[in-house]
């Protein structure tokens, strides 16, 4: 099916070109694998926590509870494969410290997603309570300690390679485009954006709006809690105290770049993943040609106005 | 919708009490001056940058810059310290004045959502900031009379600090509950459209708080590199969120078009509260809570809120309907 380009994406992939041009034009040593495998290796956590972000945004709401549930899921997992049992038995010790993680990250969703949709509590206040209080249960689970260790089964999901490319790219792509045909192609897809269109209309119409909704920050805390087991595998260390800190304001940023409203109503995987990949790549082209770190905080300030500003112009 | 908000509000002023009877009770040293006034001192900072963030929560928006924002005042009174408090007051406060216009030029300008024109401010401050002090705390200049505010007392009870913060919060307080431009701000909260309409001016009103709001971060900062004696550009995380916290404790609705002023400063005061009734039963020995504790406990207790509010709100909502 040969459809026309969005203009939004379109307008990102021509400015991710305008940037790439540059860096060949003045970056040393842009074009070779080290300079490739390690931006991919930096975004791909950012890109996946935005990924749940957009769904998230485009059902209206907003999640700031991102980055603490990245810290609980980080802390549980080297707590399960360093117990007895997991020791005794190291297949189902990795599985079981990938899997439980991620089923407490799910519960954390169901918890966000039951207090916005059944008990009618703004997406902020609702967030707030676990980004407050998330980072806390995990420096308990941990007493606050730095956990390091070494599983090279587990820190394959942060260092490996396949083709060469870090494997949470993979991870990130894959997520990227099986999102993008859920948003399109199924019923979840369907109702998650007019939820975010027009919640009155989607209620009206016999949508199930809190399943929807419940169902989206499920999915984010998730891929929140698969990108905080990333980030303790990258380090072979897990420290609480910093997993996932800001995450949900670069999440927000990447989803607003790559072409999220924050009324809702759209969900724009693909730019989402391009969102993530600009700001990682604009901070990267600045850092690399001498620009200091805060400058480049000023710079994407400046992208993300920017970025909402045009889409207003467009919504006009 | 009157009856609604004031239910909200004594909730808060009951819960203070209790709380505070339950310390003046259980906690030998928890009415002295010592404990007063360092908790006055303390919580300054947070009281003065919730009723900023009360009165943009008013008109339906957020303020996510406060933060940084205070983060940077605090590095630009500090490096100005050594002139004295006359001019690193008013420099601190007008770096956030200036932080606040430019979130106002966003939003009431461009028509850029709150939510996001305050993210980038916020990122921007810290960069401000972090360029500034050049990535390092800056200590203050002693020999001048900069840190006088920050630690001296009045009768030995009360800082001078939470003077400051008072007048602040009568001058908010009037503003909202007796000029035009108040009724404007919660006008703008209840519909902007209709507010728009009737001829009110809006975008005057959403000026003001987001100026207003900057104005009161850079007050904090100014508190904070005079009180401890540095401009510490990193500081700040999360004190927006804390003020969100403060003002929804308060009562008033993230929705806008209601609040109160007064309920906001309890709502700062009961979360501080928490935390020094916290301390002192840690230093009882009965239990012994890390610091890693206070955190879940300030979520706990946020929920509870929370949910106490939707219930209250509830009703109300369905007979509007």
């Amino acid at each position: 099916m040969i459809r026309r380009l969005d203009p939004r994406l379109a307008g990102l992939l021509v400015a991710l070109g305008v940037l790439i041009a540059l860096n060949l034009a003045m970056t040393p040593n842009f074009l070779n694998m080290q300079t490739l495998a390690v931006n991919v290796s930096q975004v791909a956590t950012i890109a996946i926590v935005a990924l749940g972000m957009t769904l998230v945004i485009a059902s209206g709401g907003i999640d700031l509870s991102v980055g603490s549930v990245m810290a609980v899921a980080g802390a549980l997992a080297p707590i399960i494969f360093l117990s007895d049992w997991a020791l005794a038995n190291p297949g189902a010790g990795l599985a079981a410290s990938i899997v439980v993680p991620l089923l407490v990250a799910a519960l954390c969703g169901v918890f966000n997603g039951v207090l916005i949709a059944i008990l009618g509590v703004q997406p902020i206040i609702a967030t707030l309570i676990f980004f407050i209080s998330g980072r806390g249960v995990a420096q308990v689970l941990t007493n606050g300690n730095l956990q390091t260790f070494t599983n090279p089964s587990f820190t394959w999901l942060g260092t490996g390679r396949v083709l060469s490319l870090p494997v949470q790219g993979w991870i990130a792509l894959i997520l990227t485009i099986g999102l993008a045909l859920v948003v399109r192609r199924t019923i979840y897809g369907r109702y998650l954006l007019s939820v975010g269109g027009n919640e009155r209309a989607a209620v009206l119409s016999g949508v199930p709006v809190a399943r929807i909704k419940i169902a989206t920050y499920v999915i984010a805390a998730t891929l929140a809690g698969l990108a905080g087991l990333i980030v303790v595998a990258i380090n072979s260390a897990s420290d609480a105290a910093r997993i996932g800190q800001l995450m949900e304001l670069d999440a927000i940023a990447a989803a607003v770049v790559g072409g999220a409203a924050l009324s809702g109503g759209r969900a724009p995987m693909v730019g989402t993943l391009l969102g993530a990949v600009f700001i990682q790549l604009m901070g990267y082209t600045l850092i690399a040609n001498g620009v200091s770190d805060e400058m480049t905080l000023i710079v994407t300030a400046a992208i993300i106005a920017i970025a909402v500003w045009l889409q207003r112009g467009r919504r006009q | 919708m009157q009856r609604l908000s004031s239910q909200g509000h004594a909730a808060v002023w009951v819960a203070l009490i209790v709380l505070i009877l339950f310390g003046v009770l259980r906690y030998d040293n928890f009415a002295s001056a010592y404990n007063l006034s360092s908790f006055l001192g303390y919580n300054s900072m947070f009281v003065v940058i919730s009723v900023g963030m009360c009165l943009v929560i008013m008109t339906g928006g957020i303020d996510l810059s406060v933060g940084t924002v205070a983060a940077l005042a605090s590095v630009v009174a500090a490096l100005l310290s050594p002139m004295g408090l006359v001019v690193a007051l008013p420099a601190g406060v007008a770096a956030g004045l200036a932080a606040g216009a430019l979130n106002a030029g966003m939003i009431a300008g461009l028509r850029l959502p709150p939510f996001m024109a305050t993210l980038a401010t916020m990122l921007a401050a810290k960069g401000g900031a972090l360029r500034l002090s050049n990535n390092r705390t800056v200590p203050v200049d002693w020999s001048s009379n900069f840190t006088w505010l920050g630690m001296n007392k009045v009768a030995n009870l009360l800082p001078w600090t939470i003077l400051v913060v008072l007048v602040v919060v009568v001058v908010a307080w009037v503003i909202i509950a007796r000029t035009s431009l108040g009724r404007t701000v919660l006008a703008i909260g209840g519909n902007a459209e209709a507010a728009h309409l009737m001829g009110l001016k809006t975008r005057r009103a959403e000026v003001f708080v987001y100026v207003f709001s900057g104005g009161c971060a850079g007050l904090a900062g100014v508190f904070l590199a005079s009180g401890y004696g540095a401009g510490q550009p990193l500081e700040g995380a999360g004190w927006e969120l804390a003020a969100i916290a403060a003002v929804v404790v308060g009562g008033t609705l993230l929705t806008g078009g209601m609040g109160s002023v007064p309920a906001t400063v309890a709502g700062a005061l009961l979360f501080g509260l928490v935390f020094n009734l916290l301390n002192f039963e840690n230093g009882r020995g009965t239990i012994s809570l890390s610091a890693n504790w206070q955190s879940v406990i300030r979520g706990l207790f946020l929920l509870i809120v929370i949910l106490l509010q939707a219930r209250l709100a509830r009703p109300a909502a369905r007979t509007r309907g």
